[in-house]
């Protein structure tokens, strides 16, 4: 028995192709950054589909009014555990995988800068993910949510084991990705080709350059005040940072958590936003529209992302003048993002369009992301805040921000990378079906979610008023549909591996960034000989057909 | 880069006997800094607290700058690495900025102030932790968030 | 097949080791923005012991004075404390002239700064942890009765995470020294790695320079 495979994913010794345990083996140990970064999606795509399952169990327990499938406590368990697996070992790790996946090649290096780091940072994933589950197996998971707000999360009124091991978790997931970050940076920054200038890089790099920054800058914040949460929990009689019958400050603890959980929402939309940059210019087949405002579009919501967090605490009693302060930078963050969406329709209109699927999950992309976008800022409104505060509203707009956002942008990239990383292509028909099921289900799943928010149906409880339970039972059927949907997804996968349809070095045909150089896949130092990037004059006049190139 | 390895040995060796000067700064400023907040050592008045925490806060940043300057070599280094050295410094005020305890100042207009002043009074105790300490500080501290905002560092100096 | 990794053709002008470490300094240097602006909201809520002015302000629940480092401590607080800070300062000076001796070639000079470098740290450690017994046993801290301490809870807790934080980051930087100091008694870094030692005496510099915050803001402030 030989394994035969090409570019990267070949055997490199004969020991190897021998055997699938020295081949597997070789994977894990392999300091090669596209290896690690298929290695961070697979296991990402494991963790969105138990996040999913989680979801699917709490759409299940509400389709009906009434507590029919399962006990509270359990269902208390499920919206955090739910989001921390979507969040912390989903959509983070997704995005690193790609990142590694397609960083090196797009600015031309052999290989990450500190590739053992980087294979550090991913194998300490899959331990921060059993922790962070153990508590459903060992004694009991966490009941107080992603948030963790104490004195709701103290040794008091959490005392399961589970939780400690999720504090833990959390600060090892915030370690992986800092990691990760400080690896991004150096390669983004320093392993440049020849021509690569700082400014020529392409907009997924930058992309995941800001990340990599608001990384750096928030996580271990909130890393400091899990270690704080943890001490708390683990000495009870000594420390006393949170809980008010010794001193402290539960508000605290927002304050740094949403330091961190803030800017979290831009490290989980940003290299979305980089994936679609790539990928809306290929298929409109016209250079991108403003590629600088675009970067610094990208900086100006890091910076802003970091000045706003208050507005996820409008309801904890600061300041009245604070709270406006807070309202008015939220709402200056619409303006970047509002740049960045008509920079991209300004790239799609009059370009020669070509519908593929990775062109569909950008449009639905763009399109159902700026609704998550306008109801942002409508909660962004302090009164208004303080009416929808943890109703099904911030559930509705947090949805479509995360899944019509993150999740559609990873779907697009997986669908626009798939050739390049496995050198086939994935079916046609079948990613369509995949692109119309999920698009039509998002909205079905979560819309609805608006209208129970601004009627007053509260979050996390297992239980509503009969009076939403039209609605609810619409929202949950949707979430079935959707989850159903997916299957069409690693269908699609295993039939296209199936039907091997290999493809050249560039089989989008207009992708002119310099992953489409090499072969698909790429060899394992990707270039043969050290590649040279030749600068794109770029400006707004009338495009030459040679352009469009 | 062999060259700016050549360049870089050449700048190390001029910089040698700065760092005794440097280690002397840094050994007189903490001195001044352990007299500051006890002046009783030397046989001085005590100092005023504001002046306290301002002097020992700003002999701290100049500590800092002298050691990041000099011991780190930001002074020589390739000007990108200064924007990155610095950036905690910027988002680490942001966060102190942000998190301070800011107090509801509003004034409640008299003609609505007995349709408040019901349901506050039935809530009692539940909202002490939300609103700590109200009365008090804005006893000590009347200037209003916009003008603590701007001035971040003196949050001990009323105490 | 192997290829080496390092600065590509356009970079900026940094080692990816320096650039590597730099950036996870602004990773750390935020960890402990985290705790100090956390001890600053905290403390702001407190009153101030033997101030005079403040101590009638008994105001939150369960608030109550922030311990005033020179009637509290007596003799184990700023004097040695103080005493500690010049020693890490001192170990700061003699970890940059291992970095200029090792870049002029003078590997066994380099050695002896790198020792003292090591034994400051130790040094620093040595008396934290004296500072800490000290403290558990006079103020019963991690102890049943710790909650009827005199002074105000979280001045124990915000105490014991900066100062046991920073701690752990003095003793990372001597594992970093003891793996250099071998490195250079085995030969293994000369002259053409002065690179890594670079990289050593940034971390060093930076503990000492977080420590120049942490004694100003839990000591002397």
């Amino acid at each position: 028995m030989t394994i035969n495979a090409p570019g990267y994913l070949s055997p490199l010794t004969k020991e190897q192709s021998e055997s699938w345990f020295r081949y597997l083996m070789s994977w894990f140990y392999s300091g090669d950054a596209k290896r690690i970064g298929i290695m961070y999606i697979i296991f990402s795509a494991f963790a969105g589909f138990i996040g999913m399952a989680l979801s699917i169990m709490i759409r299940a327990e509400l389709a009906t009014p009434g507590l029919d499938l399962m006990s509270e406590e359990f269902y208390m368990t499920l919206p955090g555990m739910h989001a921390s697996a979507m969040i912390f070992f989903f959509v983070i790790p997704c995005y690193a995988g790609f990142a590694n996946l397609i960083l090196p090649l797009q600015v031309g290096a052999p290989d990450m800068a500190f590739p053992k780091l980087n294979l550090t940072a991913f194998w300490i994933l899959p331990f921060a993910g059993i922790l962070a589950f153990s508590g459903y197996f060992l004694s009991n998971a966490p009941q107080f949510g992603w948030t963790g707000y104490p004195p709701l999360s103290n040794s008091v009124y959490s005392p399961q084991l589970g939780a400690d091991l999720w504090l833990l978790a959390i600060a090892l997931v915030g370690t992986s990705s800092t990691m990760g970050s400080v690896n991004f940076l150096a390669t983004a920054f320093n392993m440049r080709c020849k021509g690569m200038k700082i400014f020529q890089l392409p907009l997924f790099t930058w992309s995941i350059i800001v990340m990599s920054f608001l990384v750096l800058v928030s996580t271990p914040v909130l890393t400091s005040a899990v270690l704080m949460v943890s001490l708390e929990r683990l000495f009870p009689a000594t420390f006393y940072f949170f809980s008010p019958q010794g001193g402290g400050d539960p508000i605290l603890y927002q304050h740094l958590f949403w330091f961190y959980s803030h800017p979290a929402v831009y490290i989980m939309i940003l290299p979305g936003f980089g994936l679609v940059n790539e990928i809306i210019p290929v298929f409109s087949r016209k250079p991108i529209f403003g590629y600088k405002v675009m970067v610094y579009s990208m900086l100006a919501i890091s910076i802003l992302g970091f000045v706003v967090w208050a507005h996820h605490m409008f309801t904890v009693g600061i300041g009245l003048n604070a709270r406006k302060i807070f309202m008015f930078l939220t709402m200056l963050i619409a303006i970047p993002t509002g740049i960045k969406i008509f920079s991209w329709l300004a790239t799609i209109w009059g370009g020669s369009l070509s519908f593929k699927t990775p062109f569909l999950f950008s449009l639905g992309f763009i399109a159902m992301f700026t609704i998550g976008g306008l109801s942002g800022v409508v909660l962004a409104a302090t009164p208004v805040d303080i009416q929808l505060h943890d109703t099904y509203y911030v559930v509705g707009h947090i949805h479509y921000v995360l899944v019509a956002g993150s999740v559609m942008t990873i779907f697009a990239g997986v669908y626009y990378y798939f050739p390049k990383a496995f050198g086939m292509m994935l079916n046609e028909r079948l990613g369509q079906i995949h692109f119309w099921g999920t698009t039509i289900f998002i909205n079905v799943t979560f819309f609805v979610q608006h209208y129970l928010g601004v009627k007053g149906m509260p979050r996390r409880y297992a239980d509503y008023d009969p009076e939403f339970a039209f609605l609810n039972a619409v929202s949950s059927y949707g979430s079935f549909f959707l989850a159903a949907f997916q299957i069409v997804f690693f269908v699609n996968i295993f039939y296209s591996m199936k039907n091997e349809k290999r493809v050249g070095k560039n089989p989008w045909v207009d992708g002119n960034t310099l992953e489409w150089t090499v072969d698909s896949p790429p060899d394992h130092h990707q270039f043969h000989e050290p590649p040279v990037w030749t600068p794109i004059e770029r400006h707004h006049g009338p495009h030459s057909p040679s352009a469009a190139e | 880069m062999a060259n700016s390895h050549e360049e870089e040995k050449l700048w190390f060796g001029l910089l040698n006997p700065l760092y005794m000067w440097i280690w002397i700064a840094l050994i007189v400023l903490t001195i001044v800094e352990v007299i500051i907040p006890e002046p009783e050592l030397i046989g001085m008045e005590p100092f005023d607290r504001t002046f306290t925490v301002v002097s020992l806060i700003g002999l701290a940043l100049v500590k800092t700058v002298l050691v990041a300057a000099y011991y780190m070599h930001l002074v020589g280094e390739r000007p990108a690495i200064i924007p990155i050295a610095c950036a905690p410094f910027l988002f680490s005020i942001f966060l102190t900025v942000g998190l301070f305890p800011y107090e509801d100042d509003v004034q409640v207009p008299a003609r609505y102030q007995k349709v408040i002043k019901a349901p506050a009074a039935a809530e009692g105790g539940d909202d002490a932790k939300a609103k700590p300490t109200s009365a008090l500080e804005k006893k000590a501290n009347p200037a209003n968030e916009v003008a603590s905002l701007s001035q971040p560092k003196k949050e001990n100096d009323t105490k | 097949m192997s290829i080496a990794i390092g600065p590509g053709e356009e970079s900026l002008g940094v080692d990816n080791g320096k650039l590597g470490m730099w950036t996870f300094l602004v990773m750390d240097a935020m960890t402990f923005a985290g705790f100090l602006a956390g001890y600053a909201r905290l403390r702001w809520k407190a009153p101030l012991d033997g101030m005079g002015q403040a101590s009638e302000l008994v105001n939150t629940v369960g608030s109550t004075v922030w311990p005033n480092p020179y009637t509290t401590f007596g003799v184990i607080g700023i004097q040695l404390t103080a005493f500690n800070t010049f020693i890490l300062i001192c170990s700061s000076v003699t970890m940059v002239h291992v970095l200029s001796d090792v870049a002029a070639g003078r590997i066994k000079r380099a050695e002896k700064w790198c020792l003292a470098t090591m034994i400051g740290g130790l040094f620093f450690l040595g008396i934290q942890g004296y500072e800490w017994t000290h403290l558990m046993q006079v103020w019963g801290f991690f102890s049943e009765n710790a909650a009827a301490l005199p002074y105000n809870q979280n001045f124990v807790a915000t105490f014991l995470s900066l100062t046991g934080f920073h701690g752990a980051h003095v003793a990372v930087g001597v594992m970093f020294n003891t793996i250099l100091y071998l490195g250079l008694r085995n030969g293994k870094v000369g002259k053409e790695q002065y690179t890594f030692v670079e990289i050593a005496g940034l971390y060093w510099h930076f503990v000492d320079l977080v420590w120049i915050l942490v004694f100003t803001f839990v000591y002397l402030l």
